[in-house]
């Protein structure tokens, strides 16, 4: 993971144990828009289709129940949604690692679409 | 979200664990589960349904038409349009049940779908299960077929003890008519004994021949290591003067050599009485089989008759009428219960002259 965080290549972020974003790179921001002051603290279900957050909520539950997962370590394709509240298909790598009690979770997108430029400023038109 | 909005850590922790306990619960389930919006886009799946479309995880399938997961899936009744998905508008709560099916590696198999209507948060979903009823389909039809199998033991047998009763009708009438002007006129004493005797022997040899067919239908064939043969050509002459071609002396049948004896003096026995002149035999080698054409000699016959010769006690119409002895209707049903006992089989041909033929398949015995 950290090496991870040193890379600026692709796009990732950082998610806790709670769904809650913990990081972004710059990558990202300039792939899909989003700013550090758009999701840090926010869940990442923002950046979720909505038909994709059961899914996601169940998924999450159940790896922190029984520490089972079926969507780590292999790459899935999925949307991710963008600032301007488009959506990309990304291939999404995810890892986990475990943090004291708890676990970090990294998320490592190759957008397989043309990438939105970063806006200069305003608010996010996706809530 | 601001802080004074956020729900205490542990709410969200207990409803995390509650909705993992029933993730849990929901991939326990043979049955697939599916949750789907109205226009039939997936929503959420359980672990067998995902299983079912080739991947781990419901999270790829989320957004697909559920009728392009189900793939090959198609409605079992023909009536059943597609027409499950997107549902047309109707009231909270409905449900209903659509069998599906496909062949599968050469397999046909089935599920059924339960679909029910629900309104959750102002948006209506599909709760969906799908159900494997393969395996209980085939055991309803397996049943099916032996009850069917069972019903047409039954006719057959009281088809059976009909036409034995019948049969047995008429030598019994006679016998009792000639006992009865036996001894009302004690004329012509032996002329009658005669007849009684000849009645009483056509009844006993009925019965010995009812009793054989029974033995051969019932009764396997000896098991043995391996099938017995014997050398056909010099049973052949026994029963047969005209034979084209005389097969080679070292040609061999699989079979007995009394099971051969038999089959053929029954069929030179019934092509003579067909055809009324000593009928003529070809042979022709067709692979594995030998076939042995025995012309009768007689007109051919509609496909019905031609399979009904065969059938316990039949005897054409127009074999009664013409003069020509009658059979006890049970020759035929002999023969063709020793040709299948020896492996191969008999049954009745129009030749390209129009002539009645008995159509004999006898397996040919490979050399030791």
């Amino acid at each position: 993971m950290a090496l991870i965080a040193r890379d600026d290549s692709r796009p990732w972020l950082l998610v806790d144990h709670l769904g809650e974003v913990l990081a972004i790179n710059d990558c990202f921001t300039r792939v899909y828009g989003w700013r550090d002051t758009d999701l840090l603290g926010q869940h990442m279900e923002r950046i979720l289709p909505d038909s994709f957050r059961d899914s996601h909520h169940a998924g999450f539950a159940r790896f922190r129940l029984d520490g089972i997962s079926r969507v780590l370590d292999h790459p899935l394709v999925l949307q991710t949604i963008c600032r301007d509240g488009t959506g990309i298909r990304s291939e999404h790598f995810i890892t986990a690692e475990r943090r004291g009690d708890d676990w970090v979770f990294a998320a490592t997108l190759t957008p397989l679409e043309g990438a939105h430029a970063a806006p200069a400023s305003g608010d996010p038109q996706h809530p | 979200m601001s802080a004074a909005h956020q729900p205490p850590q542990g709410l969200v922790a207990s409803l995390q664990r509650s909705l993992a306990w029933l993730d849990m619960a929901m991939d326990g389930l043979a049955d697939g589960l599916v949750i789907a919006h109205e226009d039939g886009r997936l929503r959420w799946a359980n672990r067998s349904f995902s299983r079912s479309c080739g991947v781990e995880s419901c999270v790829t399938l989320v957004d697909r038409p559920l009728e392009d997961l189900l793939g090959e899936w198609r409605p079992a009744e023909a009536a059943t349009d597609w027409s499950l998905l997107p549902l047309p508008p109707g009231p909270e709560g409905e449900d209903g049940v659509i069998r599906l099916q496909r062949q599968h590696d050469g397999d046909q198999q089935w599920l059924e779908l339960h679909w029910r209507r629900l309104t959750f948060r102002d948006s209506v979903q599909l709760i969906l299960t799908l159900r494997d009823i393969t395996l209980a389909i085939r055991a309803e039809r397996a049943r099916r077929q032996e009850e069917e199998q069972l019903r047409h033991q039954l006719e057959q047998e009281r088809a059976f003890a009909q036409a034995m009763a019948h049969e047995l009708r008429t030598p019994l009438a006679i016998a009792s008519l000639e006992l009865q002007c036996l001894s009302r006129e004690l004329q012509d004493p032996e002329e009658r004994i005669d007849a009684i005797s000849h009645e009483l022997a056509r009844m006993a040899r009925l019965l010995e021949r009812v009793s054989w067919l029974n033995s051969l239908e019932l009764q396997p064939p000896q098991a043995s290591a391996a099938p017995k043969s014997m050398a056909l050509a010099p049973l052949l002459g026994r029963w047969f003067q005209a034979i084209d071609p005389l097969p080679d002396e070292t040609l061999r049948v699989q079979g007995t050599a009394d099971e051969l004896t038999q089959l053929l003096q029954e069929l030179q026995q019934n092509a003579l009485r067909f055809g009324g002149a000593e009928p003529r035999l070809s042979v022709a080698d067709d692979g594995p089989w030998l076939q042995l054409l025995v012309h009768t000699g007689s007109a051919g016959l509609p496909e019905a008759d031609r399979n009904r010769i065969f059938e316990r006690f039949v005897k054409l119409d127009h074999h009664r009428q013409d003069g020509r002895p009658e059979g006890s209707g049970l020759g035929l049903p002999i023969a063709r219960s020793l040709a299948r006992r020896m492996g191969g089989d008999l049954s009745a041909v129009n030749d390209n002259t129009g002539h009645l033929c008995f159509r004999l398949l006898l397996r040919i015995a490979q050399p030791a």
